[in-house]
């Protein structure tokens, strides 16, 4: 934007962008920031530095930001520099000179400790008070002044003014919904047990699984509390790590140790792997590393919106060679993909997706079993009708055949389990005995599940009917989970319906 | 619940109106703008704690700068709530408060 404006000639427009100290570990800030400083345009950098993403912040670029606001000699340089500028308010007109000469004072002291932005070519100011708000507008007015980029480094709380959420920042990061004057969270009242969260069954799962093999290490960035790998970190500090929210330096980090024998199980949300996506075709793929991805948030998020729906993943990861790309149909299904994952004759990178929020068993932790690569199962068998299902929406398939059933509908339902490699033995049963045919996926309808059966349709001379249900060429916004199921048609309902409309045909034909 | 912002806060739609406002009475704006989003957020959901923390970097950027001829870029929507009742007039926020959670 700042460039453009310098294209267009409009000089006088400000461009601002805030950032958190937590955004900041991501590589593709210091690429703006690298580029900035060489386009000398118009920008100006808050740096809102709070010391959290939704979990504390790791690594030497906190330190290094915690090291600049309690040095002394910057402290001492940064009080001059301010009285400086309380001067270039009063000059007015004249600001431009004694902004550089305001430059010169900084660069010179900040040279001697050799300041991280100062390098990139910005100008740093700070650090400040982020809660004062009358010296943050005096001194953003005082850097109105100044051209070129320039960063602003403000000190916040999350949380500021509400106590409990200052004290404990992770739980109030998104905490639901709340009495304001008691801060009493409410849960909805449970009365008989719930399934878990699958993210928490990867948790639990992970640790036992490591306990056994000690080729095993998880990888997270900057999400331990989201996907539930802070179970692991508690168990085994050593083997669990977090580094920051930094996707593509998570899946390459991954490939290096799993070039050295071990075994990472890198947990990134399904959205936040399109971050990493190169790292994950050339730095693992390629080389046919035994990675293990688990993408966690895979399908629709819910409330999050679009930013955070998984809508891409079994397309995007089912065209890169050498990668598995499976997905459980529930807990016990994630517990032995899991453990298949890291069996020593696997070797190879193998991804699986499930998604937000809870799973259907009550009684998960069950005994560990391989499930052979590439094999899928049947969960009913029927007649006419064939729906082949990816997931957790299988169990809207299961919905969906019971209520047919009192109809007097009896398709059969197959959870397929892999997206790739695809069961060939089973399909083919399949095509040979089933006319119609409907797919159901947790994802994008173009390039994922569907498609893929459609193509080995293709490729072996069959021709049935196929249906794919799935999620449609659109970004979805953000609405309960239940609601966007239905809205995308990929539900129990629009099962049924489904496989009313292929029975429909046939009674036309 | 009926949601009221405080004083000063119900007479900005739009930044303009709180560039109008007189520089002592921004620390009032501040606390306005924190009680609405803790209000808010209490009764419908969200993100709390980030929003929370930049309110008054968030007043600060809207007063100095001539938003939305400035252009304005936050790194998460769900530290902007305070940005999007600045901006979106109040009365759209309840409706669009549960945009990202990170």
């Amino acid at each position: 934007m700042a460039v453009a404006s310098r294209l267009k000639g409009e000089n006088d427009r400000q461009h601002i962008a805030v950032i958190g100290d937590g955004a900041m570990t991501a590589g593709m800030a210091f690429e703006a920031l690298n580029h900035a400083g060489v386009e000398n345009s118009n920008l100006l950098v808050v740096l809102n530095d709070n010391c959290m993403s939704i979990d504390p912040n790791v690594g030497a670029l906190k330190e290094y930001l915690t090291d600049i606001t309690t040095s002394p000699t910057y402290n001492k340089m940064k009080d001059e520099v301010w009285r400086l500028l309380g001067k270039i308010s009063k000059f007015g007109p004249n600001a431009q000179e004694i902004a550089s000469k305001v430059e010169n004072a900084v660069k010179t002291t900040l040279l001697k400790q050799s300041n991280l932005f100062e390098s990139l070519r910005f100008r740093y100011f700070g650090p400040v008070d982020g809660h004062d708000v009358t010296r943050l507008v005096k001194i953003m007015n005082d850097l109105k002044d100044i051209p070129g980029p320039k960063i602003l480094h403000c000190l916040t709380v999350k949380g500021k003014g509400y106590e409990l959420a200052e004290k404990d920042q992770t739980k109030w990061h998104s905490p639901g919904l709340f009495d304001k004057i008691s801060g009493e969270i409410y849960k909805p009242e449970i009365v008989v047990p719930q399934p878990p969260k699958y993210q928490d069954v990867f948790g639990h799962s992970i640790v036992e699984l490591a306990e056994k093999n000690p080729k095993i290490v998880g990888v997270t960035p900057a999400m331990p509390s989201g996907c539930s790998l802070n179970i692991m970190m508690k168990a085994m500090p050593d083997r669990a790590f977090d580094v920051g929210i930094a996707e593509q330096h998570a899946v390459t980090f991954s490939a290096g140790l799993a070039t050295q024998g071990l075994v990472p199980f890198c947990n990134i949300y399904s959205s936040f792997m399109q971050r990493g996506y190169d790292q994950v075709v050339h730095d693992v793929a390629l080389q046919n590393l035994h990675v293990v991805f688990c993408l966690d948030r895979g399908g629709l998020a819910g409330a999050d919106g679009p930013t955070h729906h998984g809508a891409f993943d079994l397309a995007y990861f089912r065209c890169i060679p050498n990668m598995i790309v499976s997905a459980p149909m529930n807990e016990e299904e994630l517990r032995n993909l899991m453990y298949t994952a890291q069996l020593e004759k696997v070797a190879a990178p193998f991804s699986i997706r499930y998604p937000r929020g809870n799973g259907v068993m009550v009684d998960w932790r069950k005994p560990f079993q391989e499930i052979p690569v590439g094999k899928g199962r049947m969960v009913r068998d029927g007649e006419e009708i064939a729906i082949l299902t990816i997931g957790h929406p299988g169990n809207f398939a299961v919905k969906a055949c019971d209520e047919l059933a009192i109809e007097g509908l009896f398709p059969a339902h197959f959870d397929m389990r892999f997206v790739k490699p695809l069961d060939a033995e089973l399909l083919h049963d399949i095509f040979s005995r089933f006319k119609k045919i409907i797919t159901v996926e947790d994802g994008c309808i173009m390039g994922g599940f569907g498609s893929a059966v459609a193509e080995f349709m293709l490729d072996h001379g069959y021709s049935s009917s196929i249906t794919r249900l799935g999620i449609p060429d659109q970004f979805i916004e953000h609405g309960e989970q239940k609601e966007l199921y239905a809205e995308c048609h990929f539900d129990a309902t629009a099962i049924k319906n489904a496989v009313r409309q292929q029975v429909g045909e046939s009674v036309l034909v | 619940m009926e949601i009221k912002p405080g004083n000063l806060l119900k007479k900005i739609n739009y930044p303009e109106d709180l560039r109008k406002m007189q520089e002592n009475e921004l620390p009032q704006v501040c606390k306005d703008l924190r009680d609405f989003i803790i209000d808010i957020v209490s009764v419908n959901g969200g993100h709390f704690g980030a929003s929370l923390g930049v309110v008054e970097l968030t007043v600060a950027l809207h007063y100095v700068f001539n938003t939305p001829y400035d252009q304005l870029v936050w790194d998460v929507g769900h530290q902007a709530y305070g940005h999007k009742i600045l901006t979106w007039s109040k009365g759209n926020f309840p409706y669009q408060p549960r945009l990202q959670r990170h």
